[in-house]
């Protein structure tokens, strides 16, 4: 009895580490990745409000907006990868094919173009460093804002390339009457009036 | 009110133009009224229905006694996308329902109280006046954005109901989500229902 007890245990051990290694390798990179990348996140979208709440209004305030949101939405998805990865489940591309391994040769234009948007903001806030106000420093931190939105959206189509997150169509959810699947035809179409009669 | 006597009524304020003809019409419809929405005659036998070319498929649901769900009717509301026809017990239709498409991302649900409101018009002319039912949360899901939400949690509830002596109607909205909802129409032959009951009552007395 003890015997058998023992050994049934021993087979929920191995069965337990193979389900967790299946979960981890299908979802190629760890929680820990994830979880690295999150932290990283949350500290730019804390930088990202803190500037947001500065300008409340025009160029700079629109700017400093889609900044955040790039940022938040960024958030979300790691979020949901992660979420997807603890509880095992399985996400797939709306077309129905499964996520895709990650191709490390797939990030070097991409970390290229995120180094210059970064340069680029880098030098737009040593402009604005070099004034105490005025049309010169504000169109310098409006670039700089830009910039980092452009660096925020970068970092996201890294992130959705590295975790390969399924994003969803534009086109499919634009919510136009070309694009919609027709509903069910259930019988010949009349007036309200007329079907009710 | 005898039947007489309202139907003086109101052509006394239609006369000074409170109510449309259509409602008239509809008041002055006949109390032995067979016809059934979409076409099709409250008391047709499953038979019936398909030589019409109405397709029926057998549903799981037993609520309403053999329940089939139909397609090809020869007339339908636009955006219906599904119908429930229920022959009871003794295969006679009583009950149809309907159901309209959902629509997403509309919290507030505008769209979908737009098109509750040019239905509950169209029943209106086939029904006469019904009674609306509107009940709104005032506590937790109270802003205008919330209103799906207060639906489908339960807190509010909107449906309006018609009856025109031989028939019933019952025309409400239901959320799917916390942001999308759809209208349904439920139909029941008066003179149905009462069938479906007694027959429901014997049915189950020989279950047991």
């Amino acid at each position: 009895m003890i015997r058998t007890a023992l050994l049934s245990i021993g087979a929920a051990c191995v069965g337990g580490t193979l389900g967790l290694l299946l979960v981890v390798g299908i979802g190629g990179p760890s929680t820990a990745d994830l979880d690295k990348d999150i932290g990283s996140v949350a500290n730019e979208l804390k930088l990202a409000r803190a500037q947001r709440d500065l300008f409340n209004g025009g160029l700079l305030g629109i700017e400093t907006n889609l900044w955040v949101s790039t940022l938040e939405s960024t958030n979300a998805m790691l979020e949901r990868k992660r979420a997807s990865l603890l509880r095992g489940i399985q996400l797939f591309h709306e077309d129905g094919r499964g996520l895709q391994p990650t191709n490390e040769g797939q990030f070097a234009d991409i970390d290229g173009q995120i180094a210059k948007a970064l340069r680029e903001a880098n030098a737009s806030e040593a402009e604005a460093a070099r004034y105490t106000g005025g049309l010169i420093q504000s169109m310098a931190l409006v670039s700089a804002a830009t910039s980092r939105s452009s660096v925020a959206l970068l970092e996201q189509q890294r992130i959705v390339l590295r975790y390969d997150i399924g994003i969803p169509d534009p086109v499919r959810h634009s919510g136009s009457a070309e694009t919609l699947p027709k509903p069910a035809q259930v019988g010949k179409p009349t007036s309200d009036t007329d079907a009710l009669k | 009110m005898t039947s007489i006597s309202r139907r003086r009524t109101l052509g006394l304020i239609a006369g000074i133009g409170l109510v449309p003809k259509e409602i008239l019409a509809a008041d002055a419809s006949k109390s032995g009224d067979d016809r059934g929405p979409f076409g099709l005659t409250w008391g047709a036998t499953v038979a019936e229905v398909r030589s019409l070319g109405v397709a029926l498929s057998a549903s799981t649901s037993k609520d309403f006694g053999d329940a089939y769900s139909a397609t090809n009717l020869p007339k339908v509301i636009e955006d219906a996308t599904a119908i429930l026809l229920a022959f009871g017990y003794d295969n006679k239709l009583w009950h149809v329902a309907a159901v309209g498409p959902t629509i997403d991302n509309d919290p507030t649900g505008i769209q979908v109280l737009a098109r509750f409101a040019e239905l509950s018009h169209a029943l209106t002319a086939r029904y006469g006046v019904g009674k609306e039912t509107d009940i709104r949360d005032n506590e937790v899901f109270k802003e205008p954005k919330e209103y799906i939400a207060s639906l489908k949690t339960g807190r509010a509830h909107r449906y309006v109901n018609f009856n025109n002596g031989s028939s019933s109607a019952e025309l409400s909205i239901r959320a799917s989500s916390l942001d999308a909802a759809f209208w349904v129409m439920i139909f029941e032959s008066n003179a149905g229902s009462k069938a479906f009951e007694a027959s429901k009552n014997e049915h189950e007395k020989d279950a047991l």
